[in-house]
C-alpha cells in the first residue's frame, strides 16, 4: 500500500464494469459472502446424488436450485482464472464413495438386526408369519450372510486406509487437513480472494468522496484542420489566447499533410513543424512538457501539460482508427490518447470524420467505428480500455456535420445577422444528436460564434471557388463524463468534474479554409488523500470480514448432551437433538468421524440423519437410537467399552458441535462369557463391573491354573435354568424351536435370568417358544461359542470319528465341555418325545450346529467350501446326538 | 513495496487452545468481530472464524479454529490441530491453574502440529491486573524456554488481540521465505496461490512513462 499516490485509484471505467457487474448478474454485496453459494456449483458435477432429503424437509431440495452465481467477466478485465480445478473434485468424490460405502455399511448394521430372527420386531412378527423353525434356519444363514458382507466391507475399509489411499480412507476426517480440496473452507477461501478484489473495488469507489479531494485544473482543447498548408502564421491568437496559462493542453490538427507520401508512408516533415509551432506558441506563463504525440496521415493529436503536473500524468496510451479509404485507411478517422492525471481518467480523441453534405450516415458510421475500435492496450499496465471508459473523454476535430435544407445565400445573411437559431435546428450534428444517432451522452458548448467553414483561404470571406461550399460548423469540440460520477453522489445534485468555460472560434488564423476552434474547461480532479484512503480501506476490509463471519453457516442445538440411562440388552432406547439454523445461510450438517475412527458413532448407536441440510430459520430433529445386539452386547458387559462417545457435528464450511452421549449399560448373561457366568455366584446384576471385566478375560483353553482355585459351577446357572425349565415344561411342546417367541415374554425372561438366582421351585416367566428362543439367543450371544473358535478346524476334522471328536474335547475347559455335553444330553431327552414336540436330529444338529460350532473372526469360508464346513459342523452334532454320552 | 505482477494469497491455519475459561472464543472474536463478548457461553465443539489480514504487502487469510476448552472434549479437540501453521496457546493470568496445565498443551501442540508451527503464548484477562496470579516475567521465562512467542493480552480491551494474530502471521511468513516452512507439506497449513488476476490488486505499481514525454 505504498505505492505512489497517482496510481492507488479506482478510475471509473473500473467502476463502469463493476457496476455493469452486480446490475447484470443482479447480485447484491452479501450474496458473495454465501459460502454456499460458493460450492454449490461444485455439487452438480458429483457423480453420486445428494443425500436424498425426506418428504418432512422442504428445504432441503431448494438449495439445488438457487444457484446464483455471478459471472466474472468484466469487459475490461482480463478473464477471472478458472474455478481452481485443483483436487477438489477428485477428492470430493472419492470421499462421496466412501460415505457412500459408509451409509452401505451403516444401512446394513441398522438393518442387520431386523434380520436377526430374535431381534426385537422379529419377535413379534414372525408369530404372524407362522415362521418355522426351518424359517429361522435359512434366516440364520441370511443372518451369516449379512455378517459375511459386512466383513468383506471391513476388509474393503481396511484396503482403504494402506498407505497409498490414505486420504480416501480418512475422507470424513478431511475436514481437518488444512487444505485439502474436499474442505469446504478452502475452497471457499481461495474464491473468495479472487471475488475479494473486485468487491473491494467497488466498495471503494462507493465511497471515493470519503477519500478523494478535488483540485480544478484548466484544460484547453483546440481543433484545426489546416488544409495542409505550412505552418507561417503564429498561433499565439489560438492557443495562447486565455489570460491564465492551461494545465493540460489538447491540440489536434486535420489536413496537416495532403500529400501522397504521408498518405503512404508514416512519415511527414510538416508533423516536426507544427509541432514546434504549437510549442512556440503555448501560454508564455508556464513551462509545458509534451505528453504525447499521435498522428494518423493528416490528423495530428498533441498533448501538453505543465511541467509541475507530469509526475501525476501516468499511463499514457495512444491508439489510432482509420475508417477512410477501404474503410480503414487513414485519410479519415481518428487518433487518440488516454492518460490519468493523479486519479482521473482522461481520453482525448481528434477525429477527422467523413466528408459531403449527404454523408450524414457515414459520419455516424466513422463515430461508432472509432469507439468500437479504438483500445487503448498496454499489456505491461494491465489496461485495456474503450474511449468511452474514461472519467472525462474529450472529442475534437472536424466532424464534418453541415446546415441541412437551408440555401447558402440565406444562410450567410443569417451569420451576417449573428441569427444562429435556424442554422443550429438544421445543423446535421445537433439533430444527429437529438435522436440519439450519435455522441449519445456527450455535451457541447453553445455555438456562438461563425461557422469555421469554408473561407477562402487567407481571408475571412466565405468560399467562393466553383464548388461554393455552403458555411458549415464543421470544427467542433464535444464532451462526456462517466455515468457513474452522476450515479455515485445520486442523492445529492449530480457532480460535474467538468465544466466548459469557454467555447470559440479564432478568425484570425487564416491560412486555412477551416478557422481553428477551441474549447477552456475547468476539470475537477480526483486526488486520493492517501491516509483517508488508507483508512476507509481497513475499514471496508472490516466490514467485509465481518459480513463473511455473519455469513458462516451455524446452528442452535436444542442439547448438547444425551443421556440414555440405563440400557439393557436388546432394548431400544431413543434421545432427540432439535438442529435450528439460526444463521443466514443453509446448513450443510454431518456427522464425522475422530481421528482414527472410521465410522463417526459406535456400532450400538445409529442417528436417523447422519447428514443433511437445514435452511435458515428452519429446524430439523435428529433421532439417537441405542440398541444393543448380540454382536455389541460382549464388549459392553466386560466393560471394555462403556457407553460414552462424543460425537461430532461438523457443518461444512462452518464451525463444528461437539454432541456428548452417556448411558449405563445394564450388563446382562447374553453376551457373557461361559467361563465368566459359571464364576458368578449372584446374578450378573448384582456383580461388579470390575468383576465383570476381570472374569470376562479367562479363556475357555484348558484349565487355567490361576483360575482353579476359585468357586465355579460347571454350568452357567442361567443356562440351567433355561434347559431346567424347558425340560420341565417343554418336552412335550409340539413345534419346540420352530416358534418364535414374543418380544415381552423374552425382556421378562431376560430380567430374571439377570436379576435373580434359580431355585428347583422357580420357573421362567413367559411361554415354551419364548424361553426356547432365550436358549437360542443365549447360546448366539456368547462371545465365545461352546466349542471355543480354536476347535472349530479340529472338530470338523474328526466329525465323523466319535472316539477322536471325544479325546479333542477333553482338552477343551471343563466348563464348555460341561456346558456342551449338558446341552447335548438335554437335546437328546427331547429326542425322546420326538413323536410331540416333531423334532428330529437332522433339525437339531442343523440348528444348534449354528450356533456350538462357529468359525472365528478370520475363519471365513464362502461357496462350496462354507457348504462343506456347515454340512460337516451338522454332522458332528448329529453324530452327538445319535450316540450314547458318558459324562 | 514492489508487488511485482504476480500477487501471492495465503491461508494460514489457526488453532486456539487452552483450559475452558481462558478467554479463547472471547480473542478470536475480539479479533473477527472487534468486539467483547461479555457472556460468552461454553463452548461446546470448535468454533470457526475468518479473517484477512495484511502481512509484508501479502494478503493473509486466516482460518482461526477456536477449541472446545473442557477436559472431557479432550481426546476430540486433538484431532483439529493437524495442520495448522499456528497455535495460540491461552491461560488465564488470574487462575494459576489454568497456566499449570500449559506443559499439558503443549505437548499436545507439539506432538500433534508439524515441527514448524508457530506457537504463541497468550496470557488473557490482562485487564485483570489487580487479580493477577502469574507474574509476566514467570510465563515470559517459560515461553523463552520452550521457544514460544508470547504475550499478554486482553479480549476484553483489545489490547495486544491484533499483534498476537499478526505477529504469529509475520512468524509464519518468515518461515516461508526463509524456506524452512515448507508449503507443499500437506500438513503446514498453508495454502497459497498466485493472485487471481494480477493487476487487480489495489496497489499495483505502474511506473510513469517517461518515455512518452518527449520535450
Amino acid at each position: 500500500m505504498e505505492s505512489t499516490s497517482s496510481n492507488n485509484h479506482i478510475n471509473a471505467s473500473q467502476i463502469d464494469n463493476l457496476i455493469e457487474l452486480t446490475e447484470n448478474h443482479k447480485v447484491n454485496d452479501l450474496s458473495e459472502f454465501d459460502p454456499l453459494a460458493n460450492e454449490k456449483p461444485t455439487q452438480p458435477k458429483r457423480p453420486v446424488r445428494p443425500p436424498p432429503p425426506p418428504p418432512t424437509n422442504r428445504g432441503s431440495t431448494q438449495i439445488q436450485a438457487s444457484t446464483n452465481r455471478i459471472s466474472t467477466h468484466a469487459p475490461v478485465r482480463a478473464p477471472p482464472p478458472p474455478p481452481s480445478p485443483r483436487s477438489h473434485t477428485v477428492s470430493g468424490t472419492s470421499s462421496e464413495s466412501v460415505l457412500l460405502k459408509f451409509n452401505e455399511n451403516s444401512s446394513a448394521i441398522t438393518k442387520q438386526p431386523a434380520r436377526n430372527p430374535v431381534s426385537r420386531s422379529d419377535l413379534g412378527s414372525f408369530k404372524n408369519k407362522s415362521a418355522s423353525f426351518v424359517s429361522y434356519l435359512s434366516s440364520n444363514e441370511n443372518d451369516n450372510h449379512v455378517a459375511e458382507e459386512m466383513q468383506e466391507r471391513k476388509l474393503e475399509n481396511r484396503s482403504a486406509s494402506s498407505p497409498d489411499v490414505t486420504h480416501i480412507g480418512n475422507s470424513q476426517f478431511v475436514k481437518f487437513e488444512p487444505f485439502d480440496g474436499a474442505s469446504g473452507h478452502n475452497e471457499m477461501a481461495t474464491k473468495f480472494i479472487g471475488q475479494r478484489e473486485q468487491l473491494m473495488q467497488l466498495l471503494m469507489a462507493k465511497r471515493q468522496d470519503d477519500y478523494t479531494k478535488r483540485e480544478p485544473f484548466r484544460i484547453f482543447a483546440g481543433t484545426w484542420n489546416v488544409n495542409g498548408q505550412f505552418p507561417t502564421q503564429e498561433l499565439d491568437p489560438w492557443v495562447g489566447c486565455d489570460e491564465e496559462p492551461p494545465d493540460i493542453y489538447l491540440v489536434g490538427f486535420q489536413e496537416l499533410d495532403l500529400s501522397k507520401e504521408a498518405f503512404v508512408f508514416a512519415e511527414s516533415a510538416r508533423e516536426e513543424e507544427w509541432l514546434k509551432c504549437v510549442k512556440h506558441s503555448l501560454h508564455p506563463k508556464a513551462k509545458y512538457r509534451l505528453i504525447k504525440l499521435n498522428r494518423l496521415v493528416g490528423m495530428m493529436l498533441l498533448v501538453f501539460a505543465q511541467e509541475r503536473h507530469v509526475p501525476h500524468i501516468t499511463n499514457v496510451i495512444a491508439h489510432q482508427v482509420g475508417t477512410g479509404l477501404l474503410g480503414k485507411m487513414g485519410n479519415k478517422g481518428g487518433v487518440g490518447v488516454r492518460f490519468d492525471i493523479h486519479s482521473s481518467t482522461i481520453c482525448v480523441v481528434n477525429s477527422h470524420l467523413a466528408a459531403h453534405s449527404e454523408e450524414v450516415q457515414r459520419r455516424n458510421q466513422d463515430y461508432s467505428d472509432i469507439c468500437q475500435r479504438m483500445r487503448f492496450a498496454d499489456p505491461q499496465a494491465e489496461t485495456n480500455c474503450t474511449v468511452l471508459q474514461h472519467d472525462v473523454l474529450i472529442w475534437l476535430g472536424d466532424l464534418n456535420y453541415r446546415i441541412d435544407h437551408m440555401l447558402p445565400d440565406l444562410v450567410k445573411e443569417l451569420i451576417e445577422d449573428q441569427h444562429y437559431k435556424p442554422l443550429l435546428e438544421n445543423d446535421q450534428l445537433l439533430v444527429q444528436r437529438r435522436v440519439g444517432s450519435v455522441f449519445k451522452g456527450f455535451e457541447e458548448g453553445d455555438l456562438t460564434f461563425r461557422p469555421t467553414y469554408k473561407y477562402n483561404p487567407g481571408t475571412d470571406q466565405w468560399d467562393t471557388s466553383e464548388k461554393c461550399r455552403m458555411p458549415a460548423w464543421c470544427d467542433r469540440i464535444l464532451w462526456r463524463e462517466s455515468a457513474l460520477q452522476q450515479n455515485a453522489n445520486s442523492s445529492k445534485k449530480p457532480f460535474k468534474a467538468v465544466n466548459l468555460l469557454k467555447y470559440r472560434s479564432h478568425p484570425a488564423l487564416k491560412i486555412s479554409d477551416h478557422k481553428p476552434v477551441s474549447a477552456l474547461f475547468k476539470l475537477d480532479v480526483k486526488i486520493i488523500d492517501q491516509e483517508k484512503y488508507r483508512k476507509v480501506y481497513e475499514e471496508e476490509i472490516r466490514r467485509l470480514d465481518r459480513l463473511e463471519n455473519e455469513w458462516l453457516p451455524t446452528m442452535a442445538l436444542s442439547n448438547h448432551t444425551l443421556d440414555f440411562g440405563v440400557v439393557k440388552f436388546q432394548c431400544p432406547s431413543l434421545q432427540t437433538v432439535e438442529l435450528h439454523n439460526t444463521g443466514q445461510t443453509p446448513c450443510h450438517f454431518e456427522f464425522i468421524g475422530k481421528l482414527g475412527d472410521s465410522n463417526f458413532c459406535k456400532p450400538w448407536l445409529t442417528v436417523s440423519k447422519p447428514k443433511g441440510y437445514v435452511m435458515p430459520g428452519e429446524k430439523v430433529e435428529l433421532e439417537f437410537e441405542v440398541y444393543v445386539n448380540k454382536n455389541t452386547a460382549p464388549m459392553l458387559n466386560r466393560g471394555q467399552e462403556g457407553m460414552d462417545d462424543i460425537l461430532i457435528l461438523h457443518l461444512v464450511g462452518g464451525k463444528d458441535f461437539f454432541i456428548t452421549l452417556t448411558g449405563k449399560y445394564s450388563p446382562s448373561c447374553f453376551g457373557t462369557s461361559i467361563e465368566a457366568l459359571c464364576r458368578m455366584n449372584k446374578p450378573i446384576t448384582l456383580v461388579e463391573q470390575k468383576e465383570i471385566a476381570r472374569l470376562s478375560t479367562i479363556r475357555a483353553v484348558g484349565e487355567n491354573q490361576l483360575n482353579t482355585l476359585e468357586k465355579s459351577l460347571q454350568v452357567p446357572k442361567e443356562l440351567w435354568w433355561i434347559l431346567d425349565h424347558l425340560h420341565k415344561h417343554a418336552r412335550h411342546q409340539p413345534d419346540l424351536f420352530q416358534q418364535p417367541g414374543l418380544h415381552q415374554e423374552f425382556q421378562k425372561i431376560q430380567e430374571s435370568l439377570d436379576s435373580t438366582l434359580p431355585t428347583n421351585k422357580t420357573t421362567l416367566p413367559g411361554s415354551n417358544h419364548s424361553v426356547a428362543e432365550a436358549l437360542l439367543l443365549f447360546l448366539e450371544a456368547l462371545p465365545e461359542p461352546v466349542i471355543p473358535f480354536q476347535y472349530y478346524t479340529p472338530c470338523l476334522e474328526v466329525a465323523e470319528n466319535l472316539d477322536l471328536a471325544k479325546e479333542l474335547l477333553k482338552t477343551m475347559s471343563s466348563r464348555h465341555r460341561s456346558v456342551f455335553y449338558y446341552l447335548l444330553a438335554f437335546l437328546q431327552e427331547l429326542l425322546k418325545y420326538k413323536d410331540e414336540n416333531n423334532l428330529n436330529d437332522h433339525l437339531l444338529g442343523t440348528a444348534f450346529s449354528g450356533l456350538l460350532l462357529r468359525p472365528g473372526e478370520g475363519h471365513r469360508k464362502t461357496g462350496f467350501e462354507a457348504r462343506i464346513e456347515r454340512q460337516k459342523s451338522t454332522n458332528f452334532i448329529k453324530m452327538f446326538l445319535r450316540n450314547k454320552i458318558e459324562e | 513495496m514492489a508487488a511485482g505482477p504476480y500477487n501471492y494469497s495465503y491461508i494460514f491455519k489457526y488453532i486456539i487452545i487452552g483450559d475452558m475459561g481462558v478467554g479463547k472464543s472471547c480473542l478470536l472474536h475480539q479479533f473477527t468481530e472487534k468486539k467483547f463478548m461479555a457472556d460468552c457461553p461454553h463452548t461446546i465443539g470448535v468454533e470457526f472464524g475468518t479473517r484477512i489480514i495484511e502481512v509484508s504487502g501479502q494478503k493473509i487469510k486466516l482460518q482461526i479454529w477456536d477449541t472446545a476448552g473442557q477436559e472431557r472434549f479432550r481426546a476430540v479437540t486433538r484431532s483439529y490441530y493437524r495442520g495448522a501453521a499456528g497455535a495460540l496457546m491461552v491461560y488465564d493470568i488470574t487462575r494459576r491453574s489454568t497456566y499449570n496445565h500449559l506443559s499439558s498443551w503443549l505437548t499436545d501442540a507439539r506432538n500433534l502440529t508439524n515441527p514448524n508451527t508457530v506457537i504463541f503464548l497468550i496470557g488473557n484477562k490482562g485487564d485483570l491486573d489487580a487479580q493477577r496470579d502469574v507474574t509476566y516475567e514467570e510465563a515470559k521465562q517459560f515461553a523463552d524456554e520452550n521457544g514460544l512467542l508470547f504475550l499478554e493480552a486482553s479480549a476484553k480491551t483489545g489490547d495486544n488481540v491484533e499483534d498476537v494474530f499478526l505477529e504469529t502471521a509475520k512468524k509464519i511468513f518468515q518461515n516461508i521465505q526463509d524456506g524452512s516452512l515448507d508449503l507443499n507439506a500437506a500438513e503446514s497449513g498453508v495454502q497459497h496461490k498466485p493472485s487471481a488476476r494480477p493487476g487487480q490488486t489495489l496497489n499495483n505499481e505502474q511506473q510513469p512513462k517517461d518515455s512518452n514525454c518527449s520535450c
